[in-house]
Order: structure tokens, then C-alpha cells, then sequence
């Protein structure tokens, strides 16, 4: 054992390592805060821009694609398409509809029919799909 | 007959003597607590089992135990002498945690920082004591309450005090259920503790993947001595989010963390032999350990009561306490402590965010102090 006491600790440089390792701490994990606030402002950005990206393929009057899909269908699309986000691009039909309904989000099975036989969700592997690039 | 009588006397029933026993004695009180009480079992039966291997009594030569080179002690022990087993160790919990209550809550990342300060407060008392400035920095490093970064740390500053840190780390982060609830009450009121805090939104794959990725390159430029720490860390973290890597996620978080769970907690327990053991040094480590995890607990809840000043949705300070980063023991302890108050307030996501965040900044506080002392 040293001699110990406030000149052991002023020998050590013990007060500047305090500080230096606290503020590097704090700098590091303030950093790593400030990154996902970014990022999470970012994604919901582009989750909005692509958000009405998909409104505009799928509108309601005067365009083509609203004689094939009902609001309903359409509805549940943009749905599907927001809660694949949080699943990966590929995602089980199951996942999904887990997700919705932790989420209190109803999307019919009937929507999912439709959306399979117009060709808006594919089969992408054996027990995943994906949505068509909008 | 006489030498039967010679064979005898270099028989471990010949050559024990007190010291040996009490050591066997510890062995087993740790092999009791993992299997009785259940106090972390994966690493007290192993640490305990090593202790027992670690103080067979034998004549100098017979090379049976971790110092003795070419003995089957000594090539498992090189993993912790060189730092190995550690950051393998942090692949697989980089595979086994999940860091969406983090990424949804940003905010709740700057508890585990402020519950860093048991580890630099008890730093310098250990100076203050009379430890050198590595072993205090090692002992400190118990109040990170993360058993591969003292043991990370330790085997590089102050191998001579491997054993007795990490068995007070390991102890300690055992017994959190009983040193934190009343360190948590004493620094907060009934109405704070039964603050409710909203569900926390999911987060979107793109952003877990990124994670991993960003986390590593930020904490490794601020403090490269963690490298080997972070890097295992944040890649265990990538290959499980991934979603393509799931067989490597899989063996990181199962067979591979286990298989050097047992060799990290046989050969730890095996170095604590009596004669490094048995010392007025270990109690003091054992006392400083309780007082670093001491301090890391009030450290987060008083920092999410000063935070509470600021933010308009307020924090449960109790969720502070978790930003130690014994995982997820702590968070488990902050949600046993939120129920008694309120059964329906339910903070154990939120506990988890401190909580890994705790083991992002202890093994940034680790970087820190092997910089300056190594």
C-alpha cells in the first residue's frame, strides 16, 4: 500500500482523471443520444416523404390504380408499407399482423388478398413478402 | 513403506494447513450461493468449482496451477491475462441485447453516464487509501458493475488483484437486488417513484442496423483502448439485427459466450489462490466494490431527478438506478421497486435503456483509465 491520503490522489493526477473520465463518458454516450435523435428525425422525414409518395400511386380519383384498389385496400396498404419499416423490408405476414395488433392497427385479411392477387405484396422467399416498389 | 510414506507427504491431506481450507471454504460458500440462491449461477459455480481447483495444496513443481507454465491452468488462464475472453464475452451479449429502448428514448442514455461516477468516486478513495493509482483504477472499475470490463481491466493494471475484483464484481452485481432498493428509496419520494412513464415507440429496423455501426465508430474514437470491448459489442449487436447473420448471432449468443463463460469463471476463480487471496487488500476491495456500486446508484437516480428539472415528460428516477450496468439485473430490480408502490406502473423498458447504456459507459470508463495507467 502507498502512503494514501489527498497528496496520494494529487500525486496520481486523480482529480483530472475524475474529470477527463467523466466528461469523456458523458461526451461519448451525449454523442451517441445526439445521433439517434438525428437519425430517428431523419427516418421520420423520409418515412413521411414516402408516406406521400405512396399516396400519390395510390390516389383516390382521377388515376388509374384507385379503379383497382378501394380506399379500404389502399388503406391497408399504406399500412402495411409503414409496419414493414419496423420489420425489414422482408417481412412474414404474421410478423405484421402481430405488429398491428400491438399497435391496435386492423388491416383485413381480405386487403391482403387483394393486395396478393393485384401484385402490390409479392412472395419474396418462403414464408416472406414484400411490397412492390411504389 | 517409506515411500509410501514420502507419496503421503506430498498429498494435499499432508500439505493443507488454514489457509487452504478457508479458501475452500469461499469455493463453496460461492458454489452454494450460485446453486441455492441462485445468485448469477452461470459464473459462481464456475468461479466457486475454480477456487477449489485453485487451492489443492501440491509440492512447488508438480505445475498444476495457473502460474505454473505448460500446466492446463495456465493455457486456459492466458485468456484472461491477455485479455482475451472478455470482449468475447461482450459478443455475446452484443448478440443478446436488444438496444430499442435506447434508440426510442435517447434521453434515458445519459443515466448510464451519470451512474459512472461510482467508478472515478471510488477511484479516488482508493488513492486515498493508500492503492496504487492501477489498482485503484481497478478497483473503481467494480462500480461499472460489469464483470468482463473489471476483469478486462484488472488482468492489464493490477493482475495481482484479479481474483479478489472479480469476485467482488460479480458478488456485487449478484447482489443488487439488495444493495440498490434502499439507496433508490432514500433518494426518492413515493410520488416520484410512482411517476409513470409512456410505452416507448417502436424503432425502426434501418435504425438498429445503423446503430451497431455508429455506436462502435463513436465510442472507439472517443476512447480506443476499448476497442477489443466495442468492437465485439457492437458487432454481436450487427449480426443479430442484421437478420442475414442469424447462425453467427446465434453461436455468439449461445455456445460460444458459454463456452468462455466456464473457462473465464474456472480459471478466475483457480488464480485466486490463498496466498493472493487471504489479504488485508481483498477486504478492502470488498468494501470498496459495495461503496462504487453504492455511489453508481445514487449517481443515476440523482442525475434523472436533475433531468426531471428540464423535461416536461417527466423520468421515473428510479429507472436511474439501472444505469449501472449489471444487466438486466438492475433494470429488474427498478421495476420490483416501481411495483411496490404502483402493480400497474410498469418501467422495466425503460430501466433497460440506462441499463445498456451503463455497459457502453463503463467500458468507455475502462478506456479511460487503461489509457492513463497501462
Amino acid at each position: 500500500m502507498n502512503i494514501g491520503g489527498w497528496k496520494a490522489i494529487s500525486l496520481a493526477h486523480g482529480w483530472s482523471i475524475t474529470i477527463v473520465g467523466m466528461s469523456t463518458v458523458f461526451i461519448g454516450l451525449i454523442g451517441i443520444c445526439v445521433f439517434i435523435l438525428i437519425l430517428n428525425k431523419l427516418f421520420s422525414l423520409q418515412e413521411n416523404f414516402s408516406f406521400s409518395g405512396l399516396l400519390l400511386k395510390f390516389p383516390l380519383t382521377s388515376h388509374k390504380s384507385s379503379q383497382i384498389l378501394d380506399p379500404q385496400v389502399r388503406e391497408d396498404a399504406e399500412k402495411i408499407y409503414l409496419l414493414s419499416k419496423y420489420v425489414g423490408g422482408e417481412f412474414s405476414l404474421e410478423s405484421i399482423l402481430n405488429l398491428a395488433q400491438k399497435r391496435g392497427v386492423t388491416i383485413s385479411k381480405k386487403s391482403i388478398e387483394i393486395l396478393l392477387k393485384k401484385g402490390i405484396l409479392t412472395q419474396s422467399g418462403e414464408n416472406t413478402y414484400k411490397l412492390r416498389k411504389l | 513403506m517409506e515411500q509410501i510414506i514420502q507419496y503421503f507427504s506430498t498429498t494435499g491431506f499432508a500439505l493443507i494447513d488454514a489457509k487452504y481450507l478457508t479458501m475452500i471454504l469461499v469455493g463453496i460458500v460461492l458454489i452454494y450461493l450460485g446453486i441455492a440462491k441462485k445468485y448469477e449461477p452461470l459464473l459462481m459455480v464456475p468461479i466457486g468449482f475454480g477456487i477449489l481447483a485453485g487451492n489443492i495444496p501440491h509440492v512447488i513443481g508438480t505445475d498444476i496451477s495457473v502460474t505454473d507454465k505448460g500446466s492446463f491452468l495456465y493455457y486456459l488462464y492466458f485468456g484472461v491475462k491477455h485479455e482475451l475472453y472478455p470482449p468475447i464475452i461482450f459478443l455475446g451479449i452484443g448478440a443478446l441485447t436488444d438496444f430499442t429502448p435506447m434508440l426510442s428514448r435517447p434521453i434515458l442514455t445519459l443515466l448510464g453516464a451519470a451512474a459512472q461516477i461510482g467508478i472515478f468516486f471510488t477511484f479516488l478513495i482508493a488513492l486515498y487509501i493508500g492503492f496504487t493509482p492501477p489498482e485503484a483504477a481497478s478497483i473503481g472499475i467494480i462500480g461499472g458493475a460489469d464483470g468482463p470490463t473489471s476483469i478486462f481491466l484488472t488482468a492489464k493494471l493490477a493482475p495481482h488483484l484479479l481474483g479478489a475484483i472479480s469476485i467482488a464484481a460479480y458478488s456485487y452485481m449478484a447482489l443488487v437486488p439488495v444493495i440498490q432498493p434502499p439507496i433508490m428509496k432514500l433518494l426518492t419520494t413515493k410520488e416520484e417513484r410512482k411517476i409513470r412513464m409512456e410505452y416507448p415507440p417502436d424503432v425502426p429496423k434501418k435504425i438498429k442496423i445503423i446503430f451497431p455501426i455508429a455506436g462502435f465508430l463513436i465510442t472507439t474514437f472517443l476512447a480506443p483502448p476499448s476497442l477489443p470491448l466495442f468492437g465485439m459489442l457492437f458487432l454481436g449487436n450487427l449480426i443479430k439485427e442484421s437478420g442475414v447473420t442469424d447462425r453467427l448471432a446465434h453461436t455468439a449468443s449461445n455456445a460460444l459466450i458459454n463456452a468462455v463463460t466456464i473457462f473465464l469463471g474456472f480459471t478466475v476463480g483457480a488464480s485466486n489462490r490463498a496466498e493472493l487471496f487471504l489479504t488485508p487488500k481483498s477486504i478492502f476491495i470488498f468494501f470498496l466494490g459495495a461503496f462504487a456500486f453504492a455511489i453508481a446508484t445514487a449517481g443515476g437516480v440523482l442525475f434523472a431527478k436533475f433531468l426531471n428539472l428540464f423535461l416536461k415528460e417527466k423520468i421515473n428516477p428510479l429507472v436511474g438506478a439501472a444505469g449501472v450496468s449489471a444487466v438486466p439485473n438492475s433494470a429488474r430490480v427498478v421495476q420490483m421497486v416501481a411495483i411496490e408502490e404502483d402493480p400497474t406502473n410498469f418501467v422495466l423498458m425503460h430501466a433497460m435503456a440506462p441499463n445498456v447504456a451503463g455497459v457502453i459507459g463503463s467500458a468507455i470508463a475502462a478506456g479511460v483509465l487503461w489509457h492513463f495507467f497501462a
